[in-house]
């Protein structure tokens, strides 16, 4: 089937950058050479053309929500650009930034966070217009004509989302709502503007099954009628399957894999792609199955991994993915942890404190005498590593007393197109 | 064998000022040693007040009625001094949200520790070792014990709480929505982790949760609440295959899966807890609803072998 | 089988005491009666509300007129007369201490109001835009601080000279950094509330986020400091008059009284140390249990540590 025609570009991010600094004690910082930052996104593009769904995926903490929050410029990108209908929006500021927000709305996972507990469902849905009043040229209007005026909006777009019977919940506060009702509140504050691109973070992940689907069914039924755009954030696969155009999979602040929705289920390429799509949870009984986990925990942003970052954990990995000293130290860590395994080797190449790394390379200074069997017990322990690691050691060697192990350095990764899909990783390169 | 849980006729009022909340009405259950039984229902009907039922939590001036038996011995009889003996080290509870249980200001080593030495009287070294062992069978790395609950990621923060749960070996875990605040892959982490345990030690284990998805994939069996009452009971297998309760349909057909083609949801939304509706609570959303849905109360009524339902048409749907 | 008992509570309930606004305080306030706190604080409310009618209806209640001066010889010890005896002027002691009650209540509120008046807006302020402003009132409202209360209130009050307003003026300026503090604070927590970023991009500027979104939830936090200020302002009103710096002679106050008082003590008149020395304690112990009732009730926190 061929792609329908695409509308015009709504928002375009150019290799966006945001990184936080990492906070610490003062004297900490005196003495770090280089400030430590959170690489939260590092180097993302992609755009979202009009009545578009674009679904971005990843794990907790990947950097989605600072990809939906820099989109709309609730965060300052570090560097790279934010074009939004064409305009390139990342440095502007002030009014005209404000002025912007009526066209650009994000709506938040928690939809009991995001109400103020002291205003009223109807004020707060109303509250926008006040704001905005002067755009919708009804500013100049007597204050009572203007209040009619942004009660009966606001009464009628309350019934467009569902939030009925209206006139009763219009003077509720947000504690007295359930879950359902508080997200159709917000949507219904977000869409009372009109705005032209809907940023949705885990906008249904807290809701009920039973509600999620209403709620799923509202977002459609918006962009069907409003030609609405979304940038739709979630870590549910199934749901994005169900009301995404294209997809992003997001992995430790990098885009790993993005394109037509109906491609990736059919056929992922990447192999966090897969992973990720195999711990959907098939509502079957008689279809359970082990599943094979990518091992592991998201690594710190911090410090991202070198190479391609997914590496630690991919279970398709290659010896020229990214390999680097501190992958040794972290496997000689994990086997030593266990008893059976490590036997004495803790007496020889322990505690693992003792280990220093530097990129490509992990070192031990060996206690005296047993610096050959130090090198002996390293190639006993590599045996029993991944193979892609062992394969991607270059040479394990000694100085003075010094084991040292070097790394092979990686191939470079490049966003390679596959199809109608770019990815991002070495098998497809 | 004989049953390790039972609940009979358990209610739960809780006291507001408005009225009180009916959050669970006649409600029975069991769960037998090593099983897992799933406690499923929308938000609001009740399923966190069971677990806190079980596990005597319950806020002062809730009124509870009914029994609810563990290995014979009758629960809401105890005193505050049995139950709490009895919390950590025959029954534990895993929150939805670690946070809420791990204290701030307290190293991973002290919560261990303290929770070790206030049930069982072990030298401080003991307790430290069995902590170790706790967390590293977590997968959770020992160097690690000295730090604090913010050091540590939400997932790694679940699997903390799963090995307090389980330090003291308690013989019925009930984990409360264990990993709704959890991505799909940390999920599936703990939920695996979970299944060891509870082959390892043979426990039972009641799983609340509104995610129907992982009922199929890890539950023996299922426990279906409305609106504080149950509606439906039945082997895993029954409930997903023939389910005889309209609302059971009703939350499966709303589940979100890959290869879901079309929406459905209930129409309607929950009801008000102080003042339910008669008959079977479910009438007013019921596609099926007949004029003795509104006047009686259906009955649970084991339609096949092992499979409970509350409706008065459920033979319809065998 | 049966209701709950109270010991087996857990913190179940802070889930419904999460949300915040002043009505929760009331409703709180009201759910809380037989607790240690919601004593504390309905204590607290019946003293306060004694007193203020007292102020307010000192007139027809007290017997004399309080600068009166009976001719009968001073130092009459209470009596049946002079239901708190005479001082040494030969004045209704009773009737002095309903007056002193308008007075201490007038310096409390002119003090506090201000103080609140004042601090509330600039920690506001302060606490959202953050930047070189709040660093340096930060500095400046810290040093204030830091110093002692009576110290700094008996130089402004030497600067301003006696009265009922300038004393207000007086302690308006320690509790400024007080009020300050708190709301900043709470203003740095709330800042912070998702909804306060949805509010933003809503496109709302600076004023209309401080004002709808954050005002009124960092508000909640200012009843407690509110009654704890209020009891401190009264005792610092009271030494300030002890001390010479407060209030002109005659004025009815609880402060000067006592200090006129005491060198009679050792010649066996404890009367008239005795009463407004009692007035002063019964208003800031009040105030203190309201203060100190509050604050378990609304924070949550504190009730668990507690628990
Ligand atoms: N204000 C901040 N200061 C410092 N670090 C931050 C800040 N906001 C986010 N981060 C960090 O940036 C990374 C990405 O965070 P983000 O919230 O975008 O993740 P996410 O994918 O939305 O996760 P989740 O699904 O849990 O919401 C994380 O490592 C997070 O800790
Ligand atoms: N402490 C409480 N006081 C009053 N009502 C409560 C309290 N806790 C829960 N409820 C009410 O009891 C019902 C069941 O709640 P709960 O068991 O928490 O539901 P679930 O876990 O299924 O979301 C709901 O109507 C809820 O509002
Ligand atoms: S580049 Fe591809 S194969 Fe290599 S680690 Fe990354 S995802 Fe795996
Ligand atoms: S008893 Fe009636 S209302 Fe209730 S579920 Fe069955 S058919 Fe529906
Ligand atoms: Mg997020
Ligand atoms: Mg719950």
């Amino acid at each position: 089937m061929a792609q329908p025609e695409l509308g015009d570009e709504i928002l375009r991010l150019d290799n966006l950058n945001v990184h936080f600094p990492v906070k610490m004690p003062f004297v900490q910082r005196l003495l770090q050479r280089e400030k430590a930052v959170v690489h939260a996104v590092d180097g993302v593009s992609f755009s979202i053309h009009s009545g578009e769904i674009l679904g971005l995926v990843g794990e907790s903490g990947c950097g989605k929500t600072t990809v939906g929050k820099a989109s709309v410029r609730l965060l300052n990108p570090t560097s790279g650009r934010i074009f939004f209908a064409g305009q390139d929006i990342s440095k502007i500021g002030g009014r005209s930034l404000r002025t912007l927000r009526r066209k650009m709305q994000i709506i938040f996972q928690d939809p009991h966070a995001s109400l103020n507990p002291a205003m009223a469902i109807g004020r707060a849905i109303g509250h926008p217009l006040w704001i905005h009043g002067s755009e919708f040229g009804i500013q100049n209007l007597s204050s009572t004509v203007f209040r009619e005026r942004v009660q009966q909006r606001v009464l009628s777009t309350m019934r467009e989302v569902g939030l009925t019977p209206e006139e009763q919940l219009y003077d509720k506060f947000p504690g007295d709502l359930s879950g359902g009702q508080k997200q159709r509140a917000v949507i219904a504050r977000a869409l009372i503007l009109e705005p032209d691109l809907l940023v949705v973070d885990e906008g249904v992940s807290m809701l009920d099954m039973s509600i999620r689907a209403k709620v799923l069914e509202l977002m459609l039924d918006l962009k069907r009628q409003h030609g609405l755009t979304y940038l739709f954030i979630t870590h549910d696969l199934a749901t994005a399957k169900f009301i995404c155009d294209r997809l992003a999979i997001m992995y430790l602040g990098r885009i790993v894999e993005i394109g037509p929705a109906r491609d990736i289920y059919a056929d992922p390429k990447h192999p966090y792609t897969k992973a990720l799509l195999q711990v959907v949870p098939i509502p079957d009984p008689d279809k359970r199955k082990e599943k094979v986990l990518p091992r592991g925990e998201v690594p710190d942003a911090v410090h991202p991994p070198a190479g391609c970052r997914f590496h630690p954990r991919c279970p398709a990995v290659l010896p020229s993915c990214g390999w680097e000293g501190r992958d040794f130290v972290d496997f000689l860590d994990e086997h030593l942890s266990d008893p059976k395994r490590a036997g004495d080797d803790e007496l020889v190449l322990g505690p693992i404190e003792n280990w220093r790394t530097n990129g490509l390379v992990a070192s031990l200074e060996a206690k005296p005498l047993n610096i050959e069997e130090a090198v002996e017990r390293v190639k006993a322990v590599l045996a029993e590593a991944p193979i892609a690691m062992a394969q991607a050691i270059e040479s394990v060697s000694t100085h003075k007393r010094t084991v040292i192990i070097h790394f092979r350095p990686p191939n470079e990764l490049r966003q390679t197109q596959v199809g109608d899909r770019i990815v991002e990783c070495l098998l497809y390169q | 064998m004989d049953p390790m849980l039972q609940v009979q006729d358990l209610s739960v009022h809780y006291k507001t000022r408005r009225g009180f909340v009916r959050a669970l009405e006649e409600l029975r259950l069991d769960a037998i040693q090593g099983e897992t039984v799933g406690v499923v229902g929308e938000t609001g009907s009740g399923k966190s007040t069971l677990g806190k039922a079980i596990l005597g939590i319950l806020p002062a001036g809730t009124q509870v009625d009914g029994k609810i038996l563990f290995r014979g011995r009758d629960l809401t009889q105890l005193s505050n001094q049995m139950y709490r003996r009895l919390r950590g080290e025959e029954i534990a509870l895993i929150f939805q949200d670690p946070m809420t249980r791990l204290n701030p200001l307290m190293t991973i080593m002290d919560h261990f520790v303290e929770e070790i030495r206030d049930h069982e009287s072990v030298s401080a070294d003991e307790a430290r070792r069995r902590a170790r062992e706790a967390l590293v069978s977590m997968g959770i790395h020992e160097s690690r014990i000295k730090n604090y609950p913010h050091e540590f990621s939400g997932g790694m923060r679940q699997r903390i709480m799963i090995a307090l749960a389980i330090v003291l070996k308690p013989s019925l875990l009930i984990a409360d929505e264990p990993t709704t605040s959890l991505d799909v892959i940390v999920e599936s982490q703990i939920l695996g982790i979970l299944q060891d345990l509870k082959r390892a030690y043979s426990m039972s284990l009641l799983l609340i949760t509104h995610n129907l998805g992982i009922v199929a994939e890890v539950c023996d069996r299922v426990a279906v609440l409305y609106a504080g009452k149950l509606v439906e009971l039945g082997p895993v297998r029954d409930i997903f295959r023939k389910p005889l309760h309209p609302y059971t349909q009703g939350l499966l057909s709303s589940i979100i899966h890959l290869e879901t083609k079309e929406l459905h949801s209930i129409e309607g939304s929950p009801p008000n807890m102080i003042a339910p509706p008669s008959g079977c609570r479910f009438h007013p959303r019921c596609p099926y609803a007949q004029s003795i849905c509104v006047e009686r109360l259906p009955p649970l009524v084991e339609f096949e072998p092992g499979h409970f339902a509350a409706c008065h048409f459920g033979d319809k749907f065998l | 089988m049966g209701i709950v008992k109270p010991a087996e509570a857990e913190d179940t309930e802070k889930l419904v005491r999460s949300s915040s606004s002043i009505g929760t305080i009331l409703n709180l306030l009201l759910q809380d009666r037989r607790t240690l706190a919601g004593v504390l604080s309905w204590v607290g409310i019946g003293v306060l509300v004694s007193f203020v009618v007292i102020a307010i209806f000192a007139y027809p209640l007290a017997p004399y007129d309080p600068q009166r001066i009976f001719l009968t010889p001073p130092n009459q010890p209470p009596s049946l007369q002079h239901l708190m005896g005479t001082d040494d002027l030969g004045r209704d002691l009773f009737s002095r201490m309903l007056y002193g009650a308008r007075t201490s209540l007038e310096i409390m509120t002119i003090g506090v109001f201000l103080a609140l008046a004042i601090g509330f807006p600039i920690g506001l302020v302060s606490g959202y835009l953050g930047g070189k402003l709040d660093r340096v009132l930060v500095l400046v409202m810290d040093s204030v601080y830091a110093f002692p209360g009576l110290l700094l209130a008996a130089m402004v009050a030497l600067f301003l000279g006696k009265g009922v307003f300038n004393v207000g003026i007086a302690i308006t300026v320690i509790y400024v950094p007080t009020y300050f503090r708190v709301t900043r604070n709470q203003t740095l927590s709330v800042r912070e509330e998702t909804y306060v970023d949805a509010a933003r991009a809503l496109g709302a500027g600076n004023w209309t986020v401080i004002w709808s979104y954050i005002a009124y939830n960092v508000l909640i936090s200012i009843p407690v400091v509110f009654s704890l200020s209020a009891a401190d302002a009264i005792l610092t009103a009271a030494g300030l008059s002890f001390l010479g710096l407060g209030l002109e002679r005659p004025t009815p106050d609880w402060g000067l009284d006592l200090s006129d008082a005491q060198k009679f003590l050792t010649s066996g008149v404890w009367w008239s140390s005795f009463f407004p020395g009692v007035m002063i304690i019964i208003l800031t112990v009040g105030l203190s249990f309201l203060g100190e009732g509050l604050n378990d009730i609304v924070n949550p926190l504190l009730r668990k540590e507690r628990a």
